[in-house]
């Protein structure tokens, strides 16, 4: 099972609905696009990338199997930059 | 051994120069007019020596050799490398952006980007637009109230076409230099801002426009496409000289920043094109521009 806990020293920025992250461990900055910044916010309140996915699918109208791969691939992409606990 | 010293002070930050090369001396207190002001009688916290010996031109700074060249030529921008290095350093009131920067209308246009992406190649496109040189390289930004700072460094032009229109040249001047390096001789100049296009060192500008720009060598047009600001952070963090020693702090500065200004990426195919794209977001003027002047910028494609 995938963490979905941010880890508590980044520093993250919301600008206009996008988030920038800055990591204070490797110094670097990560950008997320409006799509991976949702799923983000939504690690406050969903505890399973499947409830990510329903939430974004109940809100969107959209593929429910395209928004699962878009989450999941999100979660691995933030979890190879190390941005999760 | 004959030694000249001369004290100068960039950004109110006390520097001193100690050499026994009179021509680099005269010449490099000459090509950074515009940049330094004469020190006023505070202790260097920095001190520069350039001594010859049998072989090499010496750079030291505090004492601690910094590098050595065989030939004059390197020691001008190695020199000036070296005084906005420690202005990184020891400078904390302000953030050091790797960028262009050009005013119009008391707002600024920034340009930040990393070597190779056009910074100093629109620069100097845009000088003969009418816009005024703030620098090329280095955007001093003021942290307390995100303000840019003119920082009017040298522009260095490889080779010695004319880079700037008729209009421009009232208002620079061009130092042509040529200096053999291995079996080959490398013309170059500095193009240096003159007493009418030198501002204040009080002067700031509000930020209005961030444009990214970039070579597309694949394409003959230019195109200007709208960035959102939390891209434009994201980049200006990748861009900043000095970001590392706010660290989170770094990234609250550049979000602040890119929320007062409109930002786009600029794809540059065409250098005539991509300024009158920028003309298109500050503002026409009525400036006559030479299109050999720009032709020749593009050829060289000013890189430093």
């Amino acid at each position: 099972m995938q963490s979905l806990k941010k880890r508590s020293d980044l520093l993250v920025e919301e600008i206009e609905e996008e988030i920038v992250i800055y990591d204070p461990r490797t110094h670097r900055v990560h950008h997320l696009n409006p799509m991976a910044s949702i799923i983000w916010e939504l690690f406050e309140v969903c505890s399973s990338p499947k409830e990510i996915a329903k939430e974004i699918v109940d809100v969107l109208q959209t593929d429910p199997l395209k928004v699962e791969k878009d989450v999941l691939d999100t979660l691995n992409l933030l979890q190879k930059k190390r941005l999760l606990e | 051994m004959s030694l000249s010293t001369a004290r100068f002070e960039v950004l109110s930050f006390p520097f001193e120069l100690t050499t026994d090369d009179k021509k680099f001396f005269d010449e490099f207190l000459e090509l950074n007019s515009a940049l330094t002001l004469p020190g006023n009688g505070k202790l260097p916290q920095v001190q520069y020596s350039v001594i010859k010996n049998t072989k090499y031109f010496c750079i030291r700074e505090n004492g601690k050799l910094r590098q050595r060249w065989a030939h004059r030529w390197p020691l001008y921008l190695s020199v000036m490398m070296s005084v906005r290095d420690s202005l990184y350093l020891h400078l904390k009131e302000y953030l050091f952006l790797h960028a262009g920067a050009l005013a119009k209308n008391n707002k600024a246009v920034l340009l930040p980007g990393p070597s190779g992406s056009g910074k100093s190649t629109l620069t100097l496109g845009l000088l003969n637009y009418g816009y005024q040189y703030l620098t090329d390289e280095v955007v001093v930004i003021n942290l307390s109230d995100l303000r840019v700072l003119p920082f009017q460094r040298p522009i260095y032009i490889y080779g010695w076409q004319s880079v700037a229109s008729a209009e421009v040249e009232k208002f620079f001047k061009f130092y042509r230099f040529k200096e053999r390096y291995g079996n080959t001789m490398q013309p170059w100049q500095y193009a240096v801002p003159q007493q009418e296009a030198v501002l204040p060192k009080d002067t700031s500008f509000e930020v209005g426009w961030i444009v990214f720009p970039s070579y597309n060598e694949t394409q003959r047009d230019s195109y200007l496409k709208p960035m959102s600001r939390a891209a434009a952070a994201f980049n200006l963090m990748q861009n900043g000289w000095n970001t590392q020693y706010f660290t989170d702090f770094g990234l609250q500065l550049c979000s602040e920043l890119v929320k007062k200004a409109d930002c786009y990426e600029l794809v540059m195919g065409d250098l005539k094109e991509a300024c009158e794209l920028i003309e298109g977001l500050t503002g026409k003027t009525s400036a006559l521009v030479e299109s050999e002047a720009l032709n020749n910028i593009w050829k060289r494609k000013v890189l430093l």
